[in-house]
């Protein structure tokens, strides 16, 4: 198993992005690249090479899963687990996507104390 | 062959024959005045046979006849048709010896005549109607005193002819006249005549009924007071107009008018005039019947004629104004009606629809064949694909209301709620049915914008709710420094309304889900037991809250059913938690499935304040709150129980409840098992 540590953010609206950071960096001990767009992420992904992207699934211009496909074409990501965070949460959702390659869904609202900690457990549960 | 030599016709022959009718003597009963004079003729002559003889047209005729008993005799061997050829009186001496009667049957046979003599006798217009005969059966001479005799006589028999005859023609007419008043008498109609005046001169009984005047009131007063009002100057124009130029003129024989009785009313009548001539004077009969029965019956039949036409009036424009595509087939499957809205909605004519298999074409073969196996799966039979699909259910009485997809001539689709009604004629025989199609596409329209704006808006809000829950999340956990208690007592108000407002939300999308038919059911087949422990795991911590526990029991652990674990477990979950809200703190819950016949029962009791009465009803409508307060303080929704239900019967399973305040409250739902083939079972487990 290795270790989590530096984690990709994508997220468009910049007060999620702020309260997520914190409850992250500040409640989780993580290292954070917070992007405001997928474009940014694509850009930024290279360079900072993340042990997982956490990804917001709606989101204007690019959203989640396009995010994801453009990552995936990347050398640096090509093969970095996904967690999607979204406010849809049906089963058949969840289901989607995982086939698109995510290991885990947090639902928003999510609960700032427990956020890192969720998203440990996922990393775990993938066996990573 | 005998030779018989018939008398030829006099000329003139049908005008004598006419006046020989006028007299009304032709067999009329013996009379002596007549008889006296054939019997002195009789003595007179020594003859054995004397007679008055009238000739008609195929026979002579006997008004008198001393010594012969036939009253009648052919014409064509008759002596007196000779006789009345000429006006001098006819003599045959010796019949034997004259060759027109040698061959007579008079002469070979009875009576065996040999001597005749005959003088014509005339009517009052001078034609020879018969003779004044006599017979005898042996030749004989005739001196000119006899002759004289039989002419004095001759003429007294036919001076009392004519005066018999007159007095015929009297008893004749008295007996018409009689027969005449006996019919205005008992006629039912009003009989009124009228001079050239318009003078009334006679008044019958059935006038003095329907006008309520008796005759002496009416007689000799002006015939305008029968009629009403406004009708008596055209009844004075009319009677002047008859008075000039007869009933031939341009007064019409029949016709309605208005007439009144002595009380004033009034009613319609019809009048027929017929014109009398007695002697130089004209008068006029006027027939008048009461025809307010016929008058009525007819504005009846006028009043439900025009009834009729409004209603089909206002049939067809509902037909052809609404937008609606009405058609209706009869019972061989001729379409009988295809309404405008359903041309304007399918783009076909009438004559392009003329049949039940053109209309089956409007369907997408794909929804036609899924229906036929829900029908047969329904009927428990087999149904035929084809018309029975939309009658099946219509012919037993049900109507069927099922959504459809039209695909219209030029090709494109339309989704549409088909109303399908059986018809039935007055003896209650299936006469066809009729479909009302409704445009659903507008509806559809509507309902997916709704959908859009409610998952648009629910992502709305959650994104600024995610942020505010974050926020005041970290400052409770203390990730921004430490708060004083106040400010965290605070902060644990505002946290945990922001959590009941995210249930709210997804509460509210899920109803919406549910109403609009778009919520998704992945039913698998599964045991039950497993999804039940899930939920009592996930609701533990929450309960704790409250300090209840569950005690969860099954009679067995292998019960199947076909659902939804994600929406079962929703339905437990709610359960679980609505009990340990009400419940008393320490209870613990008693969570049991029991199964029975068909279906599984999953009870959750609590022993808590219970439901009040009057909230029973209503408890699993929307927002449905016993006291609104305390269901405040709870933190619900008012919707979990609604949703509960809906998702509870998605599964054709029943909710229902049993609740004894203050002891005992249980919720429970049946569940059908799971009919599920036993080699279907572990593939079903391994997803």
């Amino acid at each position: 198993m290795s270790d989590l540590n530096f984690v990709l953010y994508v997220e468009d609206d910049p007060d999620i992005q702020m309260v997520a950071q914190m409850a992250l960096e500040v409640v989780g001990g993580l290292a954070l690249r917070a992007c405001s767009s997928g474009r940014e992420a694509v850009a930024a992904a290279a360079a900072c090479q993340p042990d997982l992207i956490l990804l917001d699934v709606m989101m204007p211009d690019m959203d989640g899963p396009a995010t994801l496909a453009a990552l995936r074409q990347l050398p640096a990501t090509a093969t970095t687990p996904v967690i999607f965070m979204t406010a849809k949460v049906q089963a058949a959702e969840v289901a989607h996507y995982k086939t698109l390659g995510a290991i885990g869904v947090i639902a928003k609202p999510f609960d700032p104390m427990q956020l890192a900690q969720q998203v440990r457990q996922l990393w775990q549960q993938a066996g990573l | 062959l005998p030779i018989v030599i018939a008398p030829h016709d006099p000329p003139d022959e049908i005008e004598r024959i006419a006046a020989l009718c006028r007299l009304h003597v032709l067999d009329t009963p013996a009379d002596d005045r007549f008889d006296r004079i054939t019997a002195i003729a009789q003595r007179l002559f020594h003859v054995p046979i004397a007679l008055i003889s009238l000739v008609d047209g195929e026979r002579q005729w006997f008004k008198s006849r001393a010594g012969l008993d036939a009253s009648q005799t052919p014409r064509n061997i008759s002596f007196c048709g000779h006789a009345i050829l000429e006006e001098r009186p006819f003599i045959v001496h010796d019949a034997r010896a004259d060759p027109r009667f040698a061959d007579n049957p008079l002469v070979t046979g009875p009576p065996h005549l040999r001597f005749y003599a005959g003088i014509p006798i005339h009517e009052a217009g001078g034609w020879r109607v018969g003779t004044f005969c006599l017979i005898d059966t042996s030749p004989r001479a005739f001196s000119v005193s006899d002759l004289a005799a039989l002419q004095d006589l001759a003429h007294w028999a036919e001076t009392e002819l004519n005066l018999y005859s007159l007095e015929q023609a009297t008893a004749l007419t008295r007996e018409k006249e009689a027969r005449l008043q006996a019919i205005v008498e008992h006629a039912g109609d009003a009989i009124v005549t009228i001079d050239d005046r318009g003078v009334v001169e006679t008044f019958n009984p059935a006038a003095q009924r329907i006008f309520g005047y008796r005759a002496d009131e009416v007689v000799g007063q002006s015939v305008t007071r029968l009629a009403a009002r406004h009708y008596r100057d055209t009844i004075v124009q009319m009677v002047a107009a008859l008075a000039r130029e007869g009933i031939a003129g341009s007064v019409p024989a029949n016709r309605q008018v208005f007439a009144q009785r002595r009380d004033g009313t009034r009613f319609p009548a019809n009048v027929v005039v017929s014109e009398m001539r007695i002697g130089k004077r004209r008068a006029f009969t006027a027939l008048v019947r009461d025809i307010s029965e016929r008058r009525r019956s007819s504005d009846d039949i006028r009043r439900l004629n025009r009834h009729l036409a409004e209603t089909l009036g206002l049939q067809q424009a509902i037909l052809d104004s609404t937008d609606y595509a009405i058609i209706s087939v009869n019972s061989i499957g001729q379409v009988t009606m295809f309404n405008s809205g359903a041309q304007r909605m399918l783009g076909y004519s009438v004559e392009e629809m003329r049949t039940q298999d053109r209309l089956i074409r409007l369907h997408d073969p794909a929804e036609l064949a899924a229906r036929v196996a829900q029908l047969s799966q329904e009927f428990g039979r087999q149904i035929r694909p084809g018309a029975e699909v939309f009658i099946a259910k219509a012919r037993e009485g049900k109507r069927d209301d099922s959504e459809w997809t039209y695909i219209r001539k030029d090709g494109t689709r339309l989704p549409v709620m088909l109303s399908i009604s059986a018809v039935w004629d007055e003896d209650r025989k299936l006469a066809g049915f009729v479909g009302i199609a409704q445009d659903l596409s507008e509806r559809k329209k509507i309902e997916q914008m709704k959908q859009e704006f409610i998952s648009t808006l629910s992502h709305e809000l959650r994104t600024p709710l995610t942020s505010i829950r974050g926020s005041l999340g970290l400052l409770a956990g203390g990730a921004a420094g430490v708060m004083p208690p106040t400010a965290h007592s605070l902060l644990d108000v505002a946290n945990k309304n922001c959590d009941r407002l995210v249930r709210l939300i997804n509460d509210i999308l899920d109803v919406e889900k549910i109403e609009s038919g778009t919520m998704r059911f992945d039913a698998v087949v599964q045991p039950l037991l497993p999804l039940v422990e899930q939920a009592v795991a996930a609701t533990t911590a929450y309960a704790s809250q409250y300090q209840v526990s569950f005690d969860v029991r099954a009679e067995r652990d292998d019960v199947l059913v076909a659902v939804d674990a994600d929406r079962l477990t929703q339905v437990i979950v709610n359960l679980l938690s609505n009990a340990s809200k009400f419940a008393p703190a320490g209870d613990v819950i008693d969570v049991r499935l029991r199964r029975r016949e068909h279906t599984v029962r999953l009870s959750v009791i609590d022993h808590g304040i219970g439901i009040p009465l009057a909230f029973r009803d209503r408890i699993f409508q929307k927002f449905a709150q016993a006291d609104g307060a305390d269901n405040r303080a709870k933190g619900g929704t008012g919707l979990g129980l609604n949703i509960t239900r809906a998702i509870v019967e998605k599964h054709c399973g029943t909710i229902d409840f049993v609740s004894e305040p203050g002891l005992r409250t249980e919720f429970y739902f049946d569940l059908p098992l799971a009919a599920v083939p036993a080699n279907a079972l572990p593939e079903n487990q391994h997803e």
